[in-house]
């Protein structure tokens, strides 16, 4: 276990070399916030809520979700695999003594552990900015499961895109699948707007997927709009997901990897 | 004595995408696709002793690399017996990988963000090893090659040969049994080949470390390796004695292995 805490510890010395790149990731938080600002002010102009949520709630939901999609660098797990295993480069990751899944895992978390230091001071000035503390209302219990869900929900998202970065063993060229995942991901996870706005079957369905689990639950924990119940629901959820979907690429791997050509190198 | 790695009728053969020239070509290709076959390496024997330090020569496109991939495990053959070490390579266990190290001339496996002592670290968890033992050898690797000034500084700021001799420490940390080098030295100025050699010569000599090395220079490869192995459009040429290959296939010094491999099957030598 040891080796994968060192290997994110490398990953977050290796971002503190590029200052800028975290520092502008950090204030897309602000850009992010500052567009569901005029969106939303326009939604709400002359209502008191949509859908139960309050303008400062809403705001409110924005800066979680736009905090924790900055912290998950999981998209570049799949182009970088990807990259590799068409490159020959992935080699590197096969003749090292530990499981190239856990240490993708550990490589982003450590990458994403950097970021959640700029990403927090970025949206602790968003909240004081844009005066939206009063959208928070969660307990204690909420908001350390919401902190549970966040964690899993980072660890789930790095399995998935590792599991499409396998893919490229198989078809080469997936590229064209991984832009195009991209914004379904981000409708699924809540990044886009609060499934809530969603019809019922709608919600139901995307509820018995691991993506609402990773952004809008945590989300709606802390602002008061989902209660524990739910939010353990959604971590069982979650958490037979990653397991599920760990173990699928263990399996998808060993089956993979025999198609490995190594060449490039 | 068990041989480290004992191989026989290995065989890799690859399936390549092939379309004609031009845009027509490559139109013609999305709707039908046409594949030849490869093979990089074919019913190859090969049997190394430990301790010993073995060349492994060749043109361009012979199936050196593709050997030493089978041999570390990163592609599996298409059929054929290997072992290495006790194990079947591309099973990829663990207990395997701990007792091996792979260089890649072309390859790094340090963090280019980082200093080499970072990327040693890592190193240091991920194959176990004891803090007695690593800085031991760490002091060792760095004293023989004279590079303690540049522990600390961003790999990606060495030069080529610096670069290629912090690889060399990160890669003997662990105390391998085997090493495989791929072209180690390819790019290096002349000062830097002579360190390298010295410094793989004293791995093999003190450290006891098999060597299985593979080099489009024959300096290399003369200075270093008692036992040669020519290959060839994937085939074994000659497997023996490096002074026997060059005295009876050499004609001029510092002539291309491509002439001498040309030479060894105008005289029907394979092995």
């Amino acid at each position: 276990m040891k080796k994968y805490l060192v290997i994110a510890q490398t990953a977050f010395k290796a971002q503190i070399v590029y200052r800028f790149d975290v520092g502008m990731t950090a204030l897309a938080t602000l850009w992010k916030l500052l567009f569901a600002w005029i969106l939303w002010g326009a939604i709400f102009e002359g209502r008191q809520s949509v859908s139960g949520f309050s303008f400062q709630t809403m705001l409110a939901y924005y800066l979680v979700v736009s905090f924790l999609s900055s912290m998950d660098l999981s998209s570049g797990v799949s182009f970088e695999l990807s990259n590799r295993i068409r490159g020959g480069t992935f080699s590197k990751f096969m003749v090292l003594p530990a499981s190239p899944q856990l240490q993708f895992l550990a490589q982003s978390l450590g990458s994403s552990a950097y970021y959640a230091l700029f990403a927090l001071l970025a949206a602790l000035g968003c909240a004081l900015l844009f005066r939206i503390r009063a959208g928070f209302s969660a307990g204690p219990a909420e908001i350390l499961c919401a902190l549970c869900l966040a964690i899993l929900g980072l660890i789930f998202m790095v399995s998935y895109h590792y599991c499409i970065g396998l893919l490229t063993f198989k078809f080469q060229e997936i590229s064209f699948f991984l832009h195009m995942q991209g914004n379904l991901i981000a409708f699924a996870t809540g990044a886009m707007l609060p499934l809530t706005l969603l019809p019922k079957p709608v919600l139901d369905l995307l509820s018995a997927l691991p993506f609402p689990h990773v952004g809008y639950l945590p989300a709606m924990l802390l602002t008061g709009q989902a209660g524990l119940v739910e939010g353990l629901k959604g971590f069982v959820v979650l958490l037979l997901w990653t397991a599920g979907l760990m173990a699928a690429n263990r399996l998808l791997y060993e089956r993979l990897r025999v198609q490995y050509d190594g060449v490039g190198i | 004595m068990r041989p480290i790695i004992e191989v026989e009728g290995l065989t890799k053969s690859f399936r390549r995408f092939e379309k004609e020239p031009g845009l027509l070509g490559s139109v013609k290709s999305l709707l039908r696709r046409e594949f030849t076959e490869k093979i990089a390496v074919s019913d190859f024997d090969l049997r190394i002793e430990p301790g010993e330090f073995v060349g492994l020569i060749g043109p361009n496109g012979a199936g050196k690399t593709t050997l030493v991939k089978m041999l570390t495990g990163i592609i599996a053959p298409t059929r054929g017996e290997i072992e290495v070490l006790g194990f079947w390579p591309n099973k990829l266990e663990n207990a395997f990988k701990r007792q091996y190290a792979v260089v890649m001339g072309q390859k790094s496996q340090l963090f280019f963000e980082l200093t080499p002592v970072d990327t040693f670290g890592l190193f240091k968890e991920l194959y176990g090893i004891r803090e007695e033992e690593y800085r031991r050898n760490l002091n060792y690797f760095v004293e023989l090659f004279d590079v303690g000034e540049l522990l600390n500084v961003q790999v990606r700021t060495l030069s080529l040969g610096e670069r290629m001799k912090m690889e060399l420490i990160a890669a003997l940390l662990h105390g391998p049994r085997v090493l495989f080098l791929d072209e180690p030295t390819i790019g290096l100025d002349a000062v830097a080949q002579r360190q390298v050699r010295l410094f793989l010569r004293e791995v093999n000599e003190r450290q006891g470390t098999t060597i299985l090395l593979t080099s489009h220079y024959m300096e290399d490869v003369r200075s270093l390796c008692r036992r040669s192995v020519v290959v060839g459009e994937g085939k074994k040429l000659y497997d023996g004695e490096t002074d026997a290959l060059f005295r009876s296939f050499q004609r001029e010094e510092g002539e291309e292995i491509g002439l001498i491999v040309e030479r060894i099957y105008a005289m029907g030598e394979g092995a």
